[in-house]
């Protein structure tokens, strides 16, 4: 049963981002590391015996622990590289305020 | 000499003409600018109805921004000085005539409400401990005795304001200290002298302990953080 759920997260969520990267939603660059995900998901639904022998072979004693580690690590650079994003978007916005600013001001008093 | 009076505001309207009448009367040979910082009330109508010259951001950029605004805009319009100051008429534009005084070619020159005697500007404690400590780092990493490093009350010229035009941090409320630090790492010469001023008139300035302590603690991690920082 745990299985069968599984399975039917990883491809949902494998379609989903296949359909977002279609409808153009979700750009190349962000989607690399999804469709990585994406796969890996469906690839340990497929081979969990896989899954289960590397987690072994890394030293960790319950698969669930090497799961839910790689799913953090994931996280952690995920939202890393969402902070690096949004400051330098926050920053280009910010610049482009400044030019429209000065730009509207000598609109209305050309001197 | 070529000077362009800076007045950063965010909802000033009830002393912003003020501010600019003094301006014009104590420095006429000086422009005036506003940057309104997306203020919702009627700041910029005011401030050209008195004689200013407006720049109005599309929303609210916070200090540090509209400051770097108003560089860009002097360096884009010729002006060999920047002069800074306070749209809740704190800063007193007759004693702007000290800081251009001591100006010089590239350099930055600040205006300390602290330099002759601490105790003339009634401030509380928190915050006077706060602002002690922030401009003995200041002093030490920029090499020269500061005493309000926080003060907006300050004049550029030359390098300084092709730097800030560029490069004029936008921390919220580090912009003072910081602004310092980088100037001093590109070779631009920083002085004080001390000024008279106003306490505030309207608007009530942030007094409390607790917040004192989070803006130091902030405003030590911007001064951290910018001495490692790369000039960009």
């Amino acid at each position: 049963m745990l299985n069968a759920t599984y399975w039917a997260i990883a491809v949902i969520l494998f379609i989903y981002i296949i359909k977002l990267l279609r409808r153009k939603a979700l750009r190349e660059k962000y989607a690399v590391v999804w469709l990585l995900l994406g796969t890996s998901l469906v690839f340990g639904a497929v081979f969990p015996s896989a899954v289960n022998s590397f987690s072994k072979l890394l030293g960790f004693q319950y698969l669930s622990n090497f799961v839910l580690f790689v799913l953090v690590l994931i996280n952690l650079f995920i939202s890393m590289q969402l902070s690096l994003t949004s400051g330098k978007l926050e920053d280009q916005v910010q610049t482009l305020a400044e030019e429209i600013a000065i730009i509207e001001s000598e609109r209305q008093n050309p001197s | 000499m070529n000077l362009l009076v800076v007045i950063p505001a965010l909802n000033e309207e009830r002393s912003i003409g003020k501010v600019i009448d003094q301006v014009r009367e104590s420095l006429p040979f000086a422009s005036a600018l506003v940057v309104d910082d997306g203020s919702s009330d009627s700041t910029a109508k005011v401030a050209k109805e008195h004689g200013a010259m407006v720049v109005s951001l599309p929303f609210n950029v916070g200090v540090g921004g509209a400051v770097r605004v108003a560089f860009k805009f002097a360096l884009q319009n010729g002006f060999s000085t920047v002069l800074q100051i306070d749209a809740d008429g704190q800063h007193l534009p007759s004693e702007a005539l000290a800081l251009i005084d001591q100006v010089e070619k590239d350099s930055i020159v600040v205006g300390s409400r602290f330099s002759d005697n601490i105790f003339n500007y009634k401030i509380n404690r928190a915050r006077r401990f706060a602002m002690r400590v922030l401009a003995q780092i200041t002093s030490a990493i920029c090499e020269t005795k500061l005493t309000d490093v926080t003060s907006g009350f300050r004049i550029a010229t030359g390098k300084s304001i092709h730097l800030f035009a560029r490069d004029y941090p936008r921390e919220y409320l580090g912009d003072t200290v910081e602004s310092l630090i980088i100037a001093h790492k590109s070779g631009i010469k920083i002085k004080e002298v001390p000024v008279r001023m106003n306490p505030r008139e309207f608007g009530e300035p942030s007094q409390n302990f607790l917040k004192s302590f989070w803006y130091l603690i902030r405003v030590l991690l911007v001064v951290t953080l910018s001495i490692y920082k790369k000039p960009s």
